[in-house]
């Protein structure tokens, strides 16, 4: 189960992700993300109460990731948890991204 | 081991999350492994949908047992489809660029980072993968 909540400040998205972003989360994500794309520039991800990711999710990201850069804009995740975190180490992903 | 059968053409692998959290419950371990486990699950059910050939008249059987000496879980996926060993594939390139360009082809590398031991063997016309993680 994966809530997803955005707020628009200026040109930042603020999207916040809360509980699970696995293989089906990831199709509802994807819309989320694509809204934040289209609604600003920038997009910041608040990661603090996600507490699951796997590959879908991962990829799901790097499509947020592509959209906004494509976008002229800037992507930060932010709190992310050390056992997500560490799946980005493991495949590489982390250097894709900024995080704080 | 205790067992349950799910629709082989589901890739939601919450039903085999809770399955394998039940069967654990009694047992003093670690949220990273119960993590690292769920994420095994996903990955191992997403590839035998992706790749094993099977309908939803089909059922992948999910068997969980933990044992001792070290305490480890112990979960194996069996399905009647196409003969696959997911482990025969060589690692993916995991640089930025090799990472940027590829579409999926992490998952099994996942499960073999974050297991203790993974196996395949093909038996009695069956796709059988086991894994095992200490707690």
């Amino acid at each position: 189960m994966l809530e997803i909540s955005n707020t628009v400040n200026g040109d930042v998205s603020e999207v916040k992700l809360v509980g699970r972003l696995d293989v089906k989360a990831a199709k509802n994500a994807d819309q989320a993300f694509t809204q934040a794309v289209e609604a600003s520039k920038n997009v910041v991800l608040d990661m603090s109460e996600l507490d699951y990711i796997a590959s879908a999710g991962l990829r799901a990201l790097k499509r947020l990731r592509s959209d906004v850069s494509a976008n002229g804009g800037t992507l930060v995740l932010r709190g992310v948890q050390s056992n997500v975190m560490e799946l980005f180490e493991m495949t590489g992903f982390a250097v894709m991204f900024t995080f704080e | 081991m205790r067992s349950i059968i799910v629709p082989a053409n589901d890739e939601d692998p919450t039903p085999v999350v809770e399955f394998v959290s039940e069967e654990l419950e009694q047992y003093d371990y670690s949220s990273r492994a119960l993590y690292q486990i769920e994420v095994a699950i996903e990955e191992i059910l997403v590839n035998i949908v992706s790749y094993a050939g099977l309908t939803e008249n089909d059922g992948i059987e999910i068997r969980c047992g933990v044992f001792e000496d070290p305490l480890r879980a112990v979960v194996q996926f069996i399905d009647g489809g196409i003969p696959f060993d997911p482990l025969a594939k060589e690692d993916p390139d995991t640089s930025l660029e090799a990472n940027m360009e590829r579409e999926g082809g992490l998952g099994i590398f996942m499960v073999k980072q974050l297991m203790d031991d993974v196996s395949y063997v093909y038996e009695d016309g069956k796709n059988v993968l086991t894994i095992q993680k200490n707690l």
